[in-house]
């Protein structure tokens, strides 16, 4: 189901607060399993494994790649496999995703992920 | 160039060069199309609001940028889309050059949503403007608005001069200019809500980023 929200928002512009719940914050850990490179947002997707072993799979979106380079990103920033901790905004419509703020890579570095300050202008 | 065929486009340069001569000496009398009968503006009647012609024409027309270029790693590796011949190219100047020249349809008034159609501008702190509060935007600051579809178009023209040019990483760099675009537009008269979003982020960055933090000071 995430991958296929994914999927719906990445050909076309949408409110931030149309599709997640700034109400909503998500923290979440786990291990990075696909990345995807593409305007007008990046995204990537993590497996969460709960206390019983369970994976879940999460969908989580990103600011423009550019705005990601602006932020000090490179496409190897995030490495298949990594585990990553995540902070956002949950989807309004429950599924397993998210809008993204902010990734805690394995080395401890945190980036940021969010829209370009620039966008406003 | 054949003797005689050289004669036929003297005398036709010549004849050229008399007509403009005497055409300078009477210069006090109007250009002949000037004295012509000044015909009407043409009248631009609109087929779809504002919201179909962004979801049936503009979006998917951005998506032949947007989508041209591209990295899909997974543990089965990495999937890089990119332009790879003449027919790729083209998709993304078919795309530049159709949405340089589509953007100016929303000079043509036209309603912003379809009859019955409100957004999502009902309940509390609704994300979306309603049709009736964008029109009132756009009333009371025309310029502005035009202002956002030059910037638009300004964008698109880019990414045709990137496509002439074929170079992949402008076409990336340039696609998020074209984002920005869109984006800019949207968060003044469709979903201007967020803009507390981005402000908190650049706030949030700002936190992190010692370079931000500089500037901000």
């Amino acid at each position: 189901m995430g991958l296929l929200l994914a999927v719906a928002l990445l050909s076309a512009h949408h409110s931030l607060a149309s599709e997640f719940d700034v109400d909503q914050p998500v923290k979440l850990t786990g291990r990075v399993t696909r990345i995807e490179w593409v305007n007008p947002h990046a995204w990537f997707y993590i497996d969460v494994t709960d206390a019983h072993g369970r994976a879940t799979a999460w969908s989580l979106q990103m600011g423009s790649p550019n705005s990601l380079v602006r932020r000090g990103w490179t496409k190897n920033s995030v490495r298949i496999g990594d585990v990553v901790t995540v902070e956002g905004s949950r989807a309004k419509d429950g599924s397993h995703a998210a809008n993204i703020r902010s990734v805690v890579l394995p080395s401890g570095l945190r980036l940021l992920t969010g829209p370009v300050e620039g966008k406003t202008s | 160039m054949p003797t005689g065929h050289r004669h036929v486009v003297l005398a036709a340069v010549l004849a050229c060069g008399g007509a403009i001569a005497c055409s300078s000496s009477k210069s006090s009398t109007p250009p002949p199309d000037t004295a012509a009968p000044k015909q009407a503006a043409p009248v631009m009647k609109p087929v779809v609001s504002v919201k179909e012609l962004m979801r049936f024409t503009i979006d998917p027309l951005a998506d032949n940028i947007f989508d041209a270029v591209t990295w899909d790693i997974s543990k089965k590796g990495t999937i890089e889309t990119k332009p790879r011949n003449e027919e790729d190219w083209e998709k993304v100047k078919i795309g530049a050059v159709t949405l340089a020249e589509a953007i100016y349809l929303l000079k043509v008034p036209r309603p912003f949503a379809p009859a019955g159609d409100v957004n999502n501008s009902t309940g509390p702190n609704p994300p979306e403007l309603s049709p009736t509060q964008i029109q009132a935007k756009l009333d009371k600051d025309p310029v502005l608005w035009d202002a956002k579809i030059e910037a638009l178009r300004n964008a698109a023209k880019e990414i045709m001069d990137i496509a002439d040019r074929k170079d992949v990483n402008a076409l990336f760099e340039g696609s998020a200019d074209l984002d920005n675009a869109c984006e800019a537009c949207h968060l003044e008269y469709w979903y201007p809500g967020d803009r507390a979003a981005v402000d908190d982020d650049a706030r949030q960055r700002a936190r992190f980023d010692p370079a931000a933090k500089r500037k901000r000071n």
